[in-house]
């Protein structure tokens, strides 16, 4: 993921009152028209009691809510020896200053994942109401049709790219934990799991396969449509060559005959 | 024609399989009865309660295999078949000293860098010497099958870093129930890959495992018998074979076509066989399968789970009697409000701590804690228990060859051809292995029902 993602010029917000003031704010690289903040507290041991609360707080500062899958955010997560704190736009973690770059790599990846899958669900959800309207041309095609042609490939070709991200993606989210486990791999495998990524992905792949089968059946009638035009139009112009080919053949007979 | 008649002696996991296999599978179902010596069915798999509070723990087998990510896994079909809720258990924790070591930036954080290197190698070792399919088929790998005396311990004398060993030493003490010197190569390394999920995962049955053990018991149409003592075991002249059993002061004879012995091994050994020939092939069977392996249980309930916030899965292994796993028995079922820990002793020191007081057993379980959960135990501990199950199980030592199938589970061909014996020492001591043991013993019977249908009792 990081590979397609580029350095965020988003301004990094303050860090909480409340934390210790080794504590630095990172702007994760996440995809171009997007930013993630991580709040970074060093595990001192005499944190106060309710510094998680505080972490919790600040990541709940820009409210990001995914209602279609009634998931409650922030996530709240507690690893072996690490607090994390966990919403699309702003994580947050107490832990070693060793851990943080483990912690860093696993947001960093499940944050983009995250991210592109539900760009993917919102893709899936616009198409919705096309797939109802072109209901009709996957059964029949005429020439009150035609002038929809460009729009139905331009669906298509939408619908086979939001394939072409998931599976991408299916390929990360299915690729097994590293062993022996390790901290960005249980990060990464405990966010998978709260966010319900598996089952989101898919569910995606059956609401793409319902468009993409739609839009193949549509492809088909334009195409039988176009063949069959084409087939009807090569027919009567050798109608009409062999109808010419009769008449100057009569009329050479007539003109013969006449001397 | 009258069906077959067989029995069962033993009212274990193995026997109620094997008597659920055969009704299942026969074409006329056979009349069967099981003798059990006590005055309870499910031998190993043992749910109990609390005096204080009827909060359930495990006694004994604590949880089962599941290999559904690799191939068929039989044992979790049959679970979910009897509408059995299933809870899956998950950790991959040490606890050194004080401190919670989970992950690989754990170890490296707490043994250094040059352990958790070892650790990786160590790790692809295992995966390349046994991978996940050959851990199911229990196929044979020249590597890890060598000759006797390549105990587990050469594969850890290999590892460069003492810290890495010790690690992996008191990680999967428990699960081994005995000590790395008397137990092969494989076994060893099957007790640690079994951590990779590639390999396996692990549940128990959501409100107690011995809720199978009733759920089969219930289908079975068998005549049960507990508290119903086998005295011996024999032919009589027509081949048919005759169960003595213990009926007051004296004993009564029953006449079966078939006899299968689902015992664990030292039951086993306190039998007696009718016949110079059964007698011979039985103590050979015996000791060709007996490499004891002991385990020792402490369970004690607290009135709340203090522990979760800081500790959440549903086991870790601690360094205490040379690394045992602990438990939290609560979390195999989420309704429960009360807390319960269970520490598994396995090896010498389920031995040498089996002879000393119920007292001293618990105190040294609580001061194995770490300190963060020593204090509170003291303080929100109610009740603690001990159980001994010493011998249980099979240790299955470096350069053992395991019997071919049917040798395994028919000692005697020749003059005894329909005594059969069933467990789980016959493959890897664990329930899923007498589950294959019972299906090979009910298919073979059922085939020879079929060849020779009708009773000769």
């Amino acid at each position: 993921m990081t590979a397609d993602s580029s350095p965020d010029s988003t301004p990094a917000p303050g860090i909480p009152a409340g934390v210790p003031a080794t504590s630095r704010v990172e702007m994760l690289p996440t995809a171009a028209g997007s930013s993630h903040a991580l709040l970074l507290v060093p595990r001192t041991g005499d944190e106060s009691p309710d510094a998680a609360e505080v972490l919790h707080r600040w990541v709940a500062e820009t409210p990001v809510s995914r209602p279609r899958h009634r998931i409650e955010l922030p996530i709240l997560l507690r690893l072996y020896n690490v607090d994390l704190v966990w919403s699309p736009s702003r994580s947050a973690a107490f832990a070693s200053e060793e851990r943080c770059a483990s912690i860093r790599e696993a947001l960093t990846d499940f944050t983009n994942l995250e991210a592109e899958l539900t760009a993917i669900e919102d893709g899936i959800t616009a198409a919705w109401p096309a797939y109802e309207a072109d209901l009709p041309y996957a059964y029949g095609f005429s020439d009150a049709s035609f002038s929809v042609r460009d729009t139905l490939l331009a669906r298509y070709g939408t619908v086979k790219s939001l394939q072409g991200r998931l599976a991408r993606l299916t390929k990360q989210i299915t690729q097994p934990a590293p062993q022996p486990p390790t901290l960005a791999g249980q990060i990464g495998e405990r966010l998978r799991e709260r966010l319900r990524v598996e089952e989101r992905d898919e569910a995606a792949d059956g609401e793409l396969e319902v468009l993409s089968d739609h839009y193949d059946a549509c492809g088909q009638r334009a195409s039988d449509f176009m063949i069959a035009r084409r087939e009807n139009m090569l027919s009567w112009t050798i109608i009409v060559l062999l109808a010419t080919e009769t008449l100057l053949f009569a009329i050479d007979l007539l003109s013969n005959a006449g001397t | 024609m009258p069906p077959w008649q067989i029995g069962i002696i033993g009212g274990g996991p193995g026997g109620l399989l094997t008597a659920r296999m055969l009704e299942h599978q026969a074409a006329v179902p056979p009349s069967i009865t099981i003798f059990e010596a006590s005055d309870r069915l499910g031998g190993k798999v043992l749910t109990q309660r609390f005096e204080t509070l009827p909060v359930a723990y495990e006694v004994g087998a604590a949880e089962f295999y599941d290999y559904a990510e690799i191939d068929e896994d039989p044992l979790k079909q049959l679970v979910e078949d009897l509408g059995l809720p299933i809870q899956v258990l998950g950790g991959s924790s040490l606890i050194h000293g004080d401190r919670l070591v989970g992950n690989l930036d754990d170890v490296r954080e707490t043994l250094g860098s040059e352990a958790a290197a070892a650790l990786v190698d160590f790790h692809h070792l295992g995966r390349d010497r046994l991978s996940p399919r050959e851990f199911y088929d229990a196929l044979p790998v020249p590597q890890l099958d060598g000759p006797v005396g390549s105990s587990f311990e050469t594969l850890l004398a290999a590892i460069p870093s003492p810290a890495t060993r010790r690690h992996i030493e008191r990680f999967i003490h428990s699960d081994l129930a005995t000590e790395p010197t008397h137990t092969s190569r494989r076994y060893g390394l099957e007790n640690y890959l079994m951590n990779d999920p590639a390999y396996m995962q692990l549940y128990c049955i959501a409100g107690g495992n011995e809720q199978l053990i009733a759920a089969i018991a219930s289908r079975l149409a068998a005549r049960i018998r507990l508290q119903t003592p086998v005295l011996s075991v024999g032919s009589v002249a027509d081949g048919r074979l005759a169960i003595d059993v213990a009926a007051g002061s004296g004993r009564q004879q029953h006449l079966f076509d078939a006899v299968v012995l689902a015992l664990p091994i030292e039951p086993l050994r306190q039998l007696q066989f009718g016949g110079e020939r059964l007698q011979a092939a039985m103590q050979q069977h015996i000791a060709h399968h007996d490499h004891p392996a002991h385990y020792l249980r402490v369970s004690i309930l607290f009135d709340k789970a203090f522990w979760r916030g800081h500790w959440d899965d549903a086991y870790c292994m601690l360094e205490g009697f040379d690394g045992c796993c602990l438990y939290d028995e609560s979390a195999r079922d989420p309704a429960e409000e009360h807390g319960v820990l269970g520490w598994l002793i396995g090896g010498e020191s389920a031995i040498a701590w089996s002879q000393r007081s119920d007292e001293a057993v618990i105190q040294t379980a609580l001061d194995a804690l770490p300190a963060w959960l020593r204090e509170p135990a003291q303080r929100h501990r109610l009740e603690a228990r001990v159980h001994r199950w010493i011998g249980a199980v099979s240790a299955l030592p470096g350069g053992w060859q395991p019997l071919p199938l049917d040798r395994r589970h028919q000692p005697e061909p020749t003059d005894h051809a329909t005594l059969f014996t069933v467990g789980d020492y016959l493959f890897d001591s664990t329930l899923n292995g007498v589950h294959d043991s019972a299906e090979y013993v009910a298919d073979w019977l059922a085939s020879l029902m079929l060849e020779r249908p009708g009773s000769t009792v």
